[in-house]
This record gives structure tokens, sequence and C-alpha cells, in this order.
């Protein structure tokens, strides 16, 4: 399978990006506990993969390594904090009963 | 090494001294020596893109500190660490417009985490575990400490499944 340069390029920045956003997210809002962390990891890998793009052109940034990278970053710490707020929300209502 | 670099390892000797009765202040500090030493090395190596390499080391650094964190001030450091982290990938962004701005918010930074392990050492001497009586002054210390003292916000999720 012959991929280009290129494209190769493009997923490993969205693929990175997409990790250093959500790992780094662990410092800034942590988790409560393993399940929670494993959910919010995954899908903000996969939404930091998936929305790479829309952040992208929010910003108009050129199509090149480093802004697919930072575009991937943003956009999983985003999910990763909606999700947060998410969990949040639901533990709030399920205290209020 | 310059003038600043080594006000700050006096600071963290003075801190280390201060918390001499605090558990695991100690290890922060050393922690925190451990990652500016490293981060300073690369930093005046001039390799490309150092900053990024003072991310990795100020989040391992925090991610320590947070998986095993029982105490408010701790979560204090954490956050003085993330603040360095956002700061080395503004830099990195050239979202910051001159170096000498860069290195003082950081060095801000590092100084304030000192400040508040050191702080709470104090604080634990003056107050007595935070049980003080008598002037207003102590009393506000008292606050303050039992403050610091208090469980973690964020829970020790590292060690719970």
């Amino acid at each position: 399978m012959n991929v280009d340069p290129e494209t190769a390029a493009t997923i490993i920045g969205k693929l990175v990006g997409s990790l250093a956003g959500s790992i780094l997210s662990l410092v800034f809002l942590p988790p409560k506990n393993r399940r929670e962390f494993a959910r919010r990891f995954v899908a903000s890998m996969i939404g930091g993969m998936v929305f790479v793009d829309p952040v992208r052109s929010f910003w108009s940034w050129p199509a090149v390594f480093e802004y697919h990278m930072a575009a991937a970053t943003i956009a999983a710490f985003g999910i990763w904090a909606a999700m947060g707020a998410g969990y949040k929300a639901i533990r709030a209502y399920k205290a209020k009963g | 090494m310059d003038i600043f670099a080594y006000a700050l390892m006096v600071g963290a000797v003075v801190a280390l001294v201060l918390s001499r009765n605090v558990p695991r202040a100690w290890a922060w500090i050393c922690l925190g020596i451990i990652s500016y030493t490293l981060s300073a090395f690369l930093h005046d190596a001039n390799i490309p893109y150092a900053a990024l390499f003072g991310v990795v080391t100020d989040f391992a650094v925090a991610i320590t500190i947070l998986a095993f964190a029982k105490r408010k001030w701790e979560t204090a450091v954490v956050d003085c660490f993330g603040f360095m982290i956002l700061v080395d990938l503004m830099w990195t962004a050239n979202m910051i417009p001159s170096r000498y701005m860069y290195v003082t918010i950081l060095e801000l930074a590092n100084w304030t985490a000192l400040i508040v392990i050191g702080g709470t050492g104090i604080l634990q001497e003056a107050t007595d575990g935070g049980r003080s009586a008598g002037s207003r002054l102590s009393r506000l210390a008292g606050h303050a400490y039992r403050y610091l003292r208090k469980d973690t916000a964020y829970p020790r999720w590292w060690r719970h499944p």
C-alpha cells in the first residue's frame, strides 16, 4: 500500500495533536476515576481527529503539519472539557434526585 | 546558570527547611528542582522546540503530584505547574512577545509554587496545626492553614478503579 507522504504527515499530525490534547487535559481537568478517564480519553482522541478541520478553518490556518497538530490538540481539549461538563451536569442531576 | 537560577535554588532550600514537618513537600520540591534544572539545561542547549520539553517535564511533575496529592495546597502546586505548561505552549505558538516576558512569567510561577509549599510549612509551625487562639492575625493564619490542609478537591483517581 502506497501512502502519499503529505497525507501520512497530516494523519500523524492529527494523531499526535489529539494524543497531546487528551493527555495534557489530565492536569487541567482531572477525571474522577479511571472509567471516566478511559471514556473521556477515547472520546477526545476521536473528537480531536474529527474536528481538526473545523478548528483549523475557524482561524484560517494553513494546512501544514504544525497547524494540523495544534488544531487537533485544541479540538481534543475541547471535547475533554465538554465531556467533563456533561459528567458534572449528570452528577448534579443524580444528586438532586 | 544565572543569578535568577541561583536565587531560585536558594528559595528552594529555604522552602525545604520551612516545610521540614510537612509530609510529601520535600518530594515535590525535589521533583520541581529536577524539572527546572532539566528544562533550563535544554533551553541553554539551544535545541529547537526546547519549550516543548519544558511542557513534558512540567507535565510529568504535575501528574505525579496529582496522583499522590492528599491536601489542597498540593493541588495549588499542580495549578502552578499547569500554568507553566500553558505559558510554554503559548511561547511555542509565538503568542508571547518577548523572551524576557516569557522567562519572567515562568520565574514568577516557580516562586509561587515555592511560596505555597513554604507557606504551608510556616503556617503549620506558626499555628500549631491550625489550633491557634489569641490575636486576630494568628486566628487568620489558622484559617489559612486549615484551608490549605483540607482534603484535595481532586480525588486520588490514579489509585481508584
